[in-house]
């Protein structure tokens, strides 16, 4: 018995570390250029993978502050969330949904009022399960975009 | 009045700050100022001499502005006849470039002045970046390094000015947080233009020198921010990497972003061949959070082995990306797969007779094929020794048998084989047939000469009658023709003792001037030799080589003074130790820049650090500095040294205080500094103008008897951290060396500083005992290794666990009471003209300048027949001085040649009544003449030839007494001419 509970428990692990590694994502900027115009509409595309059981239902972008100009959260003014310098952040979007089946891969975000500088954005997609369940599967997977943005 | 308002008119304008605006505009660097923004900024001008307040006959006038990226400026030179500009041609780097028409801007971000930026542009449009840091001698003077300002920079000239229009990165510069707006600034000129240079400036100087960081102006840099440029970049390392037959360079550094923001970077990494030019980049982009550091590799592709100049530039994320912060340092990249060097024997690859170990030891270095057979090969003369390693590994040692082999040319080679393709390197080795006075040198670098340690201590060109302890001179003559160079090489040696270190570049062409044609200096040593040199060095060196007096050749006096090229010395280095192996070659620099250039052009390095000695205690450089010239002499080359002896200069550069010759402390602690680090021989500059103080008259010879009496100790290896020490208060440059051969101990200690100090000793030898100081009678206890003193400001120790030895040394404090005799008795009581031990100033200003201290006698005569050291103060006030047998003929007077009625007369400051007159004359040369005072005459005889005249006079009251030569000898028998000379001093009483 204990021999085909620990089977079983083992089994288990290996799944959950096999679904881990089914998802996967990556963020990369449109075009050649990583310089713009403070304004300017950032395009990336979003490259991923997810089990069958799961679709991407949306996206969104945040900084946080040790990636970001000293003077970003004052430009925007916009909170600065957390205690902790390492992990304090900026939320300036909210969530951008995908209906079911009309998901996109290419995507942009409006840099209108943001100053000169060096930026580190980090983009979080949720991917959903396609059949509602009532378990939560629902899984978080994020990537960077790295930018700078001169007049 | 006129003089205060002068005065703020200089002063006023320094109070005001000048702005240098920030506008955004990036104009066309091109020298011809028309872009816009040059158009609506002022001129500022009235530059200033030097020294002085008034303006400069000829103007200067500038603007500035900055864009957040760059400093720029635009600088007008008027000049009424720009043909005569001079623009001679100087190497890549050159502190010479300043004898050219220049102008030099001078930026200082750091308010607290401790740190500056300095670049000369010539009127050729070559520029030299320096970068000065303070000493830390609190004395205002700075130490120079190069800098590489990337500056843009273009040179144009007109009929009657030129201009210059120049952009210098802020990136290209170092800041601190605290580093703000506020900068100094100064524009400064260098005018060649006229016979005597024209030296000026925005800012005015209290002195005649550039570099007075403190009088430069203020200015406001206008929205400069060092927030834009805290990055630093530490423990860079290059690696060679071979992948497929191909060859890159990979540079890794680990960067800190201290500048609070997320930052991108453009990182440029380039090598620059230092020989053809040709640049080799590797480019890559990162990012690093702020306060965050990280280490970053770059790869540069497809480089060749080479010398390069090394540059990581870190560069904003841009279109035009702007310099952020940079790294610079020079690089050889060499690779070697299969490399062969000798470890015996240790100098040039050459077994000479007297060597008592002849093995010869090769070390074989692999970078690739490691695990392969090795053969290693002696052949030569017959001979076909082999080594076999069956699997080789990085670093292989080989020995072979060198005391069985003949005289003769051999080569050791080293093969590994590859898929049926050869890897070898090779050396050459020479077995040498013995030559009375070989000089070879060892692993430690001590020099032998017939296979005794000579421990090399002389004087640089002049020097006195024998002295045992002096064994060595350097020998500057360019001789006639080869006899008397041979005659001159034995003179000194049979006559004086002293070995020779000669000129091996000679023209030999019977002229009597000092004049170079072949080897003229600095015109013909641009490139490499020529075909004519060649053969006159192999021409000289053939025929003086076997000269027995003979130590070796002196290669150059501080060519990086005359922007010498260092590959014509290696090339004559080289052509040398071919034709005489067995001399070495010695070079001469002034600072450490030019030890590194310059070392390979060598066997031993030799280099002059004087750190220039005042009245009030204060050096110009700091009193350690000879430590810091050894440490980087001897990491090179087997290193002697040259301390300064004689005073110099005679001012500072300000006027205010008077030079002096340094004191016996200030020997000592020169000399057993570079003793400490590893020093192997000492050169004192210089007999002839040293000779007339005290401390240089006692002080070298005694030195010079602890040299020879504890040679062995002193020539021994210094044992590396063999002593730990704790000073009390803390003072971080007092020098500390153990030499142990034999198991005996040595131990010197150097007090660096002016103050005085509690030393705790913590030796690496366990040794539990006394250790005696010179002379025996002090000692200290010592127990199991540590024991404390105290030493006096600017005090050298010396400890030894022999007392014999040490009791065969003067006592330090004997010498000290020598010295003070001496100077106490040049000025005799009653004396009424003596003034005893004199500033080298003072010479000067009586005998050249005619300015007379009071109590100072007028010293006229009917002639003066002078030598080089006189020919601006004459010989007159050496009468006076106190020194009645000198050392130097030049400190005696004799009257010129065509003088049938010689005499020397002295005015006194105030009448007195005169009783006795005396004279001292060398070797009995005035044989008869008469004391005139009043009209009164007191003739003397002196037939029977003695030095010392006794005149007595009548108790007269007079202020003037002139004495007239009637019968004397002037010819001149001696090496020295002291034969020819009347007078060496006069007292009147």
């Amino acid at each position: 018995m204990k021999k085909v509970f620990l089977f079983l428990l083992l089994l288990s692990a290996v799944t959950v570390f096999g679904q881990q590694k089914a998802y996967s994502l990556k963020a990369t900027l449109v075009g050649e250029k990583d310089i713009f115009a403070p304004g300017d509409m950032i395009k990336f595309k979003m490259t991923y993978t997810c089990p069958e059981t799961h679709r991407m239902a949306g996206w969104y972008v945040m900084g946080y502050t040790k990636n970001l100009p000293a003077s970003f959260p004052a430009a925007l003014n916009v909170k600065v969330r957390g205690k902790d310098p390492n992990w304090q952040a900026v939320h300036f979007t909210t969530w951008k949904w995908f209906p079911k089946g009309k998901e996109k891969d290419v995507v942009e975000f409006s840099t209108k009022g943001w100053p000169e500088g060096d930026y580190q954005i980090s983009v979080t997609t949720i991917f959903r399960n396609k059949v509602k369940s009532e378990t939560k599967t629902d899984k978080y997977i994020g990537s960077d975009l790295v930018f700078t943005l001169e007049k | 009045m006129k003089k205060l308002l002068t005065f703020f008119a200089a002063v006023l304008p320094c109070a005001l700050a000048f702005a240098v605006p920030h506008i955004p505009a990036q104009p066309v660097i091109d020298g011809k100022l028309t872009d816009a923004v040059w158009k609506n900024l002022p001129w500022k001008s009235s530059f200033a001499k030097l020294g002085k307040t008034e303006q400069a006959p000829v103007q200067t006038r500038f603007k500035s502005f900055n864009d957040g990226k760059k400093i720029y400026f635009a600088i007008e030179c008027d000049e009424p006849d720009t043909s005569k500009l001079v623009r001679k041609s100087y190497s890549d780097g050159s502190g010479l470039l300043w004898m050219n028409d220049s102008v030099e801007i001078n930026l200082i971000p750091d308010s607290k002045l401790l740190t500056f930026y300095k670049t000369m542009i010539d009127a050729n449009g070559v520029h030299t970046d320096l970068r000065g840091q303070d000493d830390n001698t609190d004395s205002g003077r700075y130490l120079f390094s190069p800098w590489r300002s990337s500056m843009e920079v273009k040179v144009r000239i007109l009929k009657n000015k030129w201009i210059v229009e120049a952009a210098i990165p802020f990136g290209s510069m170092n800041y601190i947080a605290a580093n703000n707006e506020k900068w100094r600034l100064n524009i400064g000129r260098n005018r060649w233009v006229t016979k005597k240079v024209e030296l000026s400036g925005w800012s005015v100087m209290p002195e005649p020198n550039h570099v007075i960081p403190k009088a430069f102006r203020e200015v406001t840099v206008e929205k400069f921010s060092p927030v834009n440029y805290l990055y630093d970049m530490e423990e860079f390392k290059g690696e060679i990497v071979r992948k497929n037959g191909k060859q890159s360079y990979k540079v890794s550094t680990t960067i800190h972003n201290n500048s609070g923001s997320f930052r991108i970077f453009q990182m440029e990494c380039s090598l620059t061949d230092r020989k053809t030019g040709k640049v080799y980049q590797g480019k890559s982009k990162f990012h690093l959070q702020g306060r965050a550091y990280r280490k970053y590799s770059v790869m540069i592709p497809d480089v060749p082995n080479g010398d390069y100049l090394f540059n990581w530039d870190l560069n904003t994320n841009s279109a035009s990306p702007a310099l952020l912060k940079r790294m610079t340092r020079t690089v050889n990249i060499e690779f070697i797969p299969l490399q062969v060097t000798l470890k015996r024997p240790a100098y040039r690859n050459n077994l000479y007779a007297t060597m008592p170990d002849k093995t010869i030891e090769a070390v074989i270095d692999l970078r690739e094929s490691k695990g392969l057979p090795l053969t290693v090969t002696l052949s030569g003369e017959g001979v076909n020794e082999v080594r076999k390693i069956a699997k080789s590994i990085g670093r292989n040692v080989v020995i072979f048998d060198g005391a069985k082999l003949k005289d003769g040319r051999y080569v050791l080679k080293a093969t590994i084989e590859k898929d049926g393709k050869e890897l070898a390197a090779s050396v050459k080795i020479r077995k040498l047939p013995y030559r009375k006075g070989e000089v070879w040198v060892d692993g430690r670098g001590v020099t032998h000469v017939d296979g005794k340690e000579f421990f090399s201590y002389g004087w640089y060109q002049s020097h006195g009658e024998r002295n045992p302890v002096y064994n060595t001179h350097v020998n500057m003559a360019r001789f006639k023709n080869i006899d008397s160079a041979k005659k001159s090489v034995s003179d000194s040696y049979k006559i004086h003792g002293l070995k020779s270190l000669i000129l091996p570049f000679q023209d030999l062409a019977n002229r009597s001037d000092w004049s170079w044609v072949i080897f003229k200096d600095p015109d013909t040593r641009k490139k490499g030799l020529t075909k004519q040199q060649r053969e006159k060095i192999i021409e000289f060196v053939s025929q003086i080589s076997d000269q027995e007096g003979l130590l070796g050749y002196y290669m150059a006096d501080e060519p990086e003074a005359r922007d010498n090229n260092p590959a014509w010395y290696e090339e004559a280095r080289e052509l040398i130790a071919e034709i005489d192996p067995y001399h070495p070659c010695l070079l001469l620099n002034y600072g450490i820049e030019g030890i590194r250039k310059y070392y390979k052009g060598c066997d031993i390095l030799l280099p002059d650090c004087y750190p220039q000695y005042f009245e009030d205690g204060s050096t110009s450089s700091p009193r350690w500095r000879p430590s810091d010239f050894a440490k980087v002499s001897t990491s090179l080359r087997p290193a002697w040294q040259m301390p300064l002896i004689s005073p110099w200069p005679d001012l500072s550069r300000d006027g205010k205080l008077r030079g002096i010759a340094p004191t016996y402390f200030d020997q000592r602690s020169q000399i057993f500094q570079a003793i400490i680090h590893n020093v192997k021989g000492i050169n004192n500059y210089a007999f002839f103008d040293s000779q007339r103080f005290s401390d240089s008259i006692i002080g070298p010879p005694e030195i010079g008897k602890i040299l020879m009496n504890a040679s062995r100790y002193l020539l021994d290896t210094t044992v590396p951290d063999g002593v730990k020490i704790t000073t009390t208060p803390h003072f971080g440059h007092f020098q500390v060396g153990l030499k142990m051969p034999d198991g005996k101990i040595c131990l010197l200690a150097i007090n660096t500083s002016m103050q005085k100090l509690k030393v705790d000793f913590v030796l690496k030898k366990k040794f539990s005992g006394k250790l005696y100081l010179e002379g025996g009678k002090k000692s200290v206890k010592v127990v199991n290794g540590k024991f404390s003193d105290v030493f006096a400001p600017n005090e050298t120790r010396i400890y030894f666990s022999d007392n014999a030895l040490a009791s065969s040394l003067t006592p330090v404090a004997d010498t000290l009471k020598a010295i003070e005799d001496l100077r106490k008795s040049r000025k005799k009581p009653g004396n009424l003209v003596g003034l005893g031990d004199m500033y080298s100033i003072e010479y000067q200003l009586y005998g050249k300048e005619k300015k007379l201290a009071p109590g100072v006698p007028q010293i006229t005569a009917s002639s003066d027949a002078r030598y080089y050291m006189t020919r601006e103060t004459g010989s007159l006030y050496y009468l006076v001085d106190g020194l009645t047998a000198p050392n130097r003929v030049e400190y005696t007077w004799k009257p010129g040649p065509g003088d049938k009625k010689p005499f020397v007369q002295f005015k006194l400051s105030k009448p007195a009544a005169l009783k006795m007159v005396k004279l001292y004359t060398l070797n009995g040369n005035l044989k008869a003449g008469q004391i005139v005072v009043n009209g009164k005459s007191f003739p003397f005889a002196n037939k029977s030839g003695k030095t010392e005249i006794t005149v007595p006079l009548s108790g007269v009251n007079s202020d003037t007494v002139r004495i007239e030569c009637t019968e004397f000898n002037t010819k001149s028998s001696d090496p020295f001419g002291f034969t020819g000379r009347l007078l060496s001093e006069v007292e009147i009483y």
